[in-house]
C-alpha cells in the first residue's frame, strides 16, 4: 500500500532541484481510495469549511458554549484528551535517553512524530476555540504576562514543548533532506531536547489539570480535589502508553512492509514492556484516587448518578483495563494488550471529559452538549494529524532504518567517553 | 551495575531531600489579609431595594446597553449578560418579597485576574476589577474560575468581548459615582471605601439587630469582596452561593504554580543524573 | 391642568427663591411651594407643594425636630431634642447630604457620634422617597415614579 520512501540528496541540489523536489513530496504515495480515505478525507472537507464558518460567523453559530459552559470538547477533548495522547513522547524518551532502555528505541522516531504532531493540531485547535486567536500573540511577546495563571504557564510549555519535540525529531527531517552535517549537529541536540522536553511535560500535563483548581465549586467532589494535577500527569503515563501501543498496532499493519523484520520481532517485546509500565501507572492512579476518596469522605455520593458515572469510569475504565493489561503482559498477547490500550485510553476521554464538561456544573439544569460542528471540526483535526503523520511516515525514516551514513554518525557520538574519571580505573586495562 | 545503581540511589536521595528543603512551606496555601478598607467598593442592602430597575437603566445608559426589556419576578432567576451588567431579581419571602441587585463582586483577590493570561482582567488598585479589551484573547478562562459566574461572553461576534460590572471605573476618576449608586431612589446600593461600608453595614446590624441577619456577604467570602451585600433572610434563599469558603481562589494554583522552578531547576539535574548512572560503563557484567 | 400650568410658572419663578429664603433661616415664613431641584438624573425636578401638606400633617411628621415642635413622646427626637429650639436650617437637603456616597461627604457624616446623625445618615434622595411615599402610600397621595415627577429626555452617550 505504500512504498518505501527515498533520502534525496536535497543538500546538494537545491535551486535546481528544489520545485521538482516539492512537487514529488507533496504527491501523495499509495492508493488513493482506502476506506480510511474515503471517510476522513469528506470530513476534513468539511471540517475546513465549518472552521471558516466559525471564524466568519463566530462561536456562537458552531458551538453550543454559553454563559455556564464557556469550554466544550476543543478544549475538554481536543486540547486535554489529545495532550495527555501525545504523552508517549515524553514518557518513551525518558525511557530510552534516560534511563537508556534501548529495547523501546525503535518507536522512538513514530512516537515522537506523532507527539509532536499530536500538539501541533490539538493544541493549535486551541486557535479555534479562543475568541480573539489573532491575539494569542499577547502572552507571547511580552505584552501581557499573566504570570499568575495556569494557563499562561501551560501555553508557553506547549511553546517551547513543540520546539524541543522538533529538536527531537529533526534528525529524521535532515536525513530525509539528505543533510549530513545538519544531522550531525542536530543529534547532539538530541538528549538535552529530551530532558527539557520531560521537565516541561511533567509541568504542562499536571498543569491542564491545575487549570480545573479554580472550578472549585463547580465540579462534583468526586473528581475535584487538590490532587488533580498529581492524577493528570499520572495518567498521562498510561495515556501515552496507550496511544503508542494502538498507533504502533495500527502502524504495523498499515506500514508493515517499511519496517524491518527485526522490528517486527521486537514488537510482541515493546507492547509487553509498555503494558506492564502502564499498569503500574495505572496501579499508581487508582491507589492515589482511592486516597483521595476516602480523604475526602465523599463514600455517600457514590450511590447518586454522578457518583455511578465515577465507578464506571474508575472501575470500568482504570481497574479492569490495569488488570487487561498485567494479564496480556504475563501471557504475551498482543491482542489482548491492545483491548487494554483501547479500552484504557477510552477511560482517559471518559475522565478528561467528566472533568472538563460533564462533572463540571453537572447540577445546572441547563446542560452542555455539543454540536455536531464541533464534533466534526474535532474529528476533522484528528484526521489531519494522521494524515499528517501518514505524510512524514511516507517520506521521512521513520519506520524505516535511518540510512547507513546517519547511523555512522549515531555509533560516532556514542562513542564511550575515556574512563578517565573512575578512581581507581586509570591503570586497570580492560581485558 | 553495582556500582551504577549506587550512584543511581545516591543521586535519588539527594534529588528527594533538595526538594523537600526546597520545596514550599506549607502544603495547602492560605489566603494573606490584606488592607482594603481603601479601596472602594458597594454596599447593596436587599432590606432597602424596591426592584425599581432604576440601576438597571441607569448601568445601560453609563455603558451604552439597550435598557432592560423584563422585570423581576420571583419566578425566574435573571441573570447578568453580555448587555446586562447588573440586574435586579425577585424572591418570594414570608412578609413581603424582596429584591437583590446582581452584578460583578469586585474580589479583592480575584479568580478571574489570576485565571487571566493575558492580564486582560485587571485588580485596579483602587479597587474594581475590570476588563481590558486591547489586551484579551477570548479564552474564558476567567468565566470557568469566577465563583459567582459574573464575566459573559460575547459568542455572537466574530470579534468576541468579555462583558460585565467595571464599577463604573471610567467615571470614578472623574470624581462621580457609580450609574446605579446614583440612581437608587432607595440607598439600597451605596458606593464609597470598603472599610466605611463595612462600619456602615455593622452599624446598621447594630441598630437593627431583628431586621437583618447579622452577617455581610463578602465580607470574607473568597477572600474578601467589595460588593457587600445586607439580607433580611438567609443568603442563599437570595441564591447566593454560602460554601465559597474564605480562601483566596488564586491560593487554589498557588502550590502547583510554586513547583514549576521546583521541577524545571531539579528536573534537569535529576535526569542527567539518572542518564549518567545509567551509561554503559565498562563494567563487563551490564 | 390649569394648576398644574401655575404651579410649574410659580416654581420656577420662585422655587429657587424660595429655598435660598428657607436657607436664610426664616423659619416663621412657610414656603407655599418648594422646587426639588437638587437631583436631577433621570427625572425632572419635582415641584412640591408646601402649603397644601402643612395642613395635612404636623411640621415634625417631615421636618423632624428642626422646626422646634418634635412629635410626642414615642419619637425618636425628643429624648434629645425635647427643649431644643428651631434650628437656622429646616430644608431636607441641609442635613440629608445630596451625594451621601461622596467621600468628603461621608467623612463629614462619620463624625457625629449619634445614632440619627451618625455615618449611616440617609441621603437625600432616600429622605425624599421614604418620607414622603411612607406617608402617601397610607394617606393615598401619588406613589408612582412620574406622578411626583415627570421622565426627563435622556440624552444617550
Amino acid at each position: 500500500m505504500n512504498t518505501t520512501p527515498t533520502t534525496r540528496s536535497f543538500g546538494r541540489a537545491v535551486g535546481q532541484d528544489l520545485w521538482p523536489f516539492i512537487k514529488s513530496e507533496l504527491k501523495p504515495k499509495g492508493k488513493l481510495l482506502t476506506p480510511f480515505n474515503i471517510i476522513s478525507a469528506p470530513v476534513i472537507l468539511l471540517g475546513l469549511a465549518l472552521i471558516v464558518l466559525r471564524f466568519t460567523k463566530g462561536l456562537g453559530a458552531t458551538t453550543n458554549l454559553n454563559q455556564e459552559f464557556p469550554w466544550g470538547i476543543w478544549i475538554g477533548f481536543d486540547v486535554v484528551t489529545g495532550v495527555a495522547f501525545a504523552a508517549g513522547a515524553y514518557t518513551l524518551t525518558f525511557l530510552v535517553y534516560v534511563l537508556r532502555m534501548e529495547k523501546y528505541h525503535s518507536i522512538v522516531r513514530a512516537t515522537v512524530l506523532n507527539g509532536f504532531l499530536a500538539y501541533v493540531f490539538y493544541a493549535g485547535a486551541l486557535a479555534l476555540d479562543v475568541g480573539r486567536p489573532w491575539k494569542m500573540i499577547n502572552p507571547i511577546i511580552g505584552n501581557s504576562f499573566g504570570i499568575s495563571s495556569v494557563l499562561f504557564l501551560v501555553a508557553w510549555h506547549f511553546l517551547l514543548y513543540m520546539i524541543a519535540q522538533f529538536i527531537e525529531f529533526s534528525p529524521a527531517i535532515a536525513e530525509w533532506l539528505g543533510l549530513r552535517r545538519l544531522r550531525k549537529i542536530l543529534s547532539t541536540l538530541t538528549v538535552g531536547a529530551v530532558i527539557f522536553g520531560i521537565c516541561l511535560s511533567l509541568l504542562h500535563q499536571s498543569g491542564l489539570g491545575a487549570l480545573f483548581l479554580l472550578a472549585a465549586a463547580k465540579i462534583h467532589p468526586l473528581w475535584y480535589t487538590e490532587y488533580i494535577p498529581v492524577l493528570f500527569v499520572v495518567s498521562s503515563v498510561f495515556a501515552g502508553m496507550s496511544i503508542v501501543i494502538i498507533e504502533g498496532s495500527i502502524s504495523h499493519r498499515v506500514f508493515g512492509n517499511m519496517i524491518d523484520p527485526k522490528h517486527h520481532a521486537e514488537h510482541t517485546d515493546i507492547l509487553v514492556g509498555l503494558g506492564r509500565l502502564a499498569a503500574v501507572a495505572m496501579f499508581v492512579y487508582f491507589f492515589l484516587k482511592v486516597l483521595v476518596l476516602i480523604h475526602g469522605l465523599h463514600f455517600d455520593l457514590l450511590n447518586t448518578p454522578m457518583g455511578h458515572i465515577y465507578l464506571i469510569e474508575m472501575v470500568g475504565f482504570v481497574l479492569f483495563p490495569m488488570l487487561l493489561f498485567i494479564y496480556g503482559a504475563q501471557i504475551r498477547n498482543k491482542n489482548v494488550l491492545l483491548s487494554a490500550a483501547i479500552i484504557s485510553a477510552l477511560g482517559i476521554i471518559f475522565n478528561r471529559l467528566n472533568i472538563s464538561v460533564i462533572a463540571f456544573k453537572w447540577d445546572v439544569p441547563m446542560h452542555y452538549v455539543p454540536s455536531w460542528m464541533e464534533i466534526v471540526i474535532t474529528l476533522a483535526v484528528v484526521f489531519g494529524e494522521i494524515w499528517a503523520f501518514r505524510w512524514a511516515v511516507n517520506r521521512m525514516p521513520v519506520f524505516v532504518d535511518s540510512p547507513a551514513w546517519a547511523k555512522q554518525i549515531d555509533k560516532e557520538l556514542a562513542e564511550p567517553q575515556p574512563a578517565v574519571q573512575e578512581i581507581g580505573l586509570k591503570d586497570k586495562q580492560i581485558a | 551495575m553495582k556500582t551504577t545503581r549506587r550512584e543511581l540511589l545516591k543521586l535519588t536521595g539527594l534529588a528527594a531531600s533538595a526538594s523537600l528543603l526546597l520545596g514550599p512551606d506549607k502544603a495547602f496555601a492560605r489566603t494573606v489579609q490584606r488592607d482594603t478598607s481603601t479601596q472602594v467598593g458597594m454596599l447593596v442592602d436587599t432590606t432597602r431595594c424596591i426592584g425599581c430597575q432604576s440601576c438597571e437603566i441607569a448601568c445601560s445608559e453609563a455603558n451604552g446597553l439597550p435598557p432592560p426589556t423584563d422585570k423581576p419576578n420571583a419566578g425566574q432567576r435573571r441573570t447578568t449578560g453580555i448587555d446586562a451588567y447588573t440586574v435586579v431579581n425577585e424572591i418570594e419571602s414570608e412578609k413581603s418579597n424582596i429584591f437583590c441587585k446582581t452584578q460583578c463582586m469586585h474580589c479583592d483577590q480575584p479568580a478571574c485576574v489570576s485565571a487571566c493570561i493575558t492580564n486582560a482582567m485587571y485588580k485596579t488598585p483602587e479597587g474594581p476589577v475590570i476588563w481590558r479589551e486591547n489586551k484579551c484573547m477570548g479564552c474564558r478562562y476567567c468565566m470557568l474560575a469566577c465563583p459567582f459566574d459574573v464575566p459573559k461572553f460575547e459568542y455572537e461576534s466574530i470579534n468576541p468581548r468579555i462583558r460585565k460590572c467595571i464599577l463604573c471605573y471610567d467615571r470614578l476618576g472623574d470624581g462621580k459615582q457609580p450609574a446605579c449608586v446614583e440612581a437608587c431612589p432607595q440607598e439600597a446600593v451605596q458606593y464609597g471605601r470598603r472599610g466605611d461600608l463595612l462600619d456602615i453595614a455593622r452599624k446598621r446590624i447594630a441598630d437593627h439587630p431583628a431586621q437583618y441577619v447579622h452577617n455581610i456577604y463578602g465580607e470574607n467570602e473568597v477572600g474578601g469582596t467589595n460588593v457587600l451585600y445586607l439580607s433580611s433572610v438567609p443568603f442563599e434563599q437570595l441564591g447566593f452561593k454560602t460554601d465559597l469558603g474564605t480562601v483566596a481562589y488564586p491560593e487554589f494554583t498557588k502550590t502547583f504554580l510554586y513547583s514549576v522552578p521546583l521541577v524545571l531547576l531539579l528536573g534537569p539535574a535529576f535526569m542527567a543524573g539518572l542518564r549518567h548512572a545509567t551509561r554503559p560503563g565498562d563494567d563487563k557484567s551490564h | 391642568m390649569r394648576t398644574t400650568a401655575k404651579l410649574l410658572i410659580r416654581g420656577f419663578g420662585l422655587g429657587t427663591l424660595l429655598v435660598a429664603f428657607a436657607q436664610t433661616g426664616m423659619a416663621g415664613a412657610t414656603p407655599d411651594v418648594v422646587e426639588l431641584a437638587t437631583l436631577a438624573n433621570m427625572y425632572k425636578p419635582t415641584t412640591f407643594d408646601h402649603a397644601m401638606h402643612v395642613d395635612v400633617a404636623a411640621c415634625a411628621v417631615c421636618h423632624h425636630h428642626t422646626t422646634g415642635t418634635p412629635l410626642p413622646a414615642d419619637s425618636g427626637c425628643i429624648t434629645c431634642h425635647g427643649n431644643s429650639g428651631p434650628t437656622a436650617e429646616v430644608a431636607c437637603a441641609s442635613c440629608h447630604a445630596a451625594n451621601p456616597c461622596d467621600p468628603e461627604v461621608r467623612q463629614q457624616t462619620a463624625s457625629a457620634a449619634t445614632i440619627f446623625h451618625g455615618g449611616d445618615r440617609t441621603g437625600l434622595k432616600r429622605a425624599y422617597h421614604l418620607n414622603c411615599m411612607g406617608c402617601h402610600k397610607e394617606m393615598g397621595g401619588p406613589t408612582g415614579c412620574e406622578d411626583c415627577h415627570p421622565k426627563k429626555e435622556r440624552v444617550t452617550e
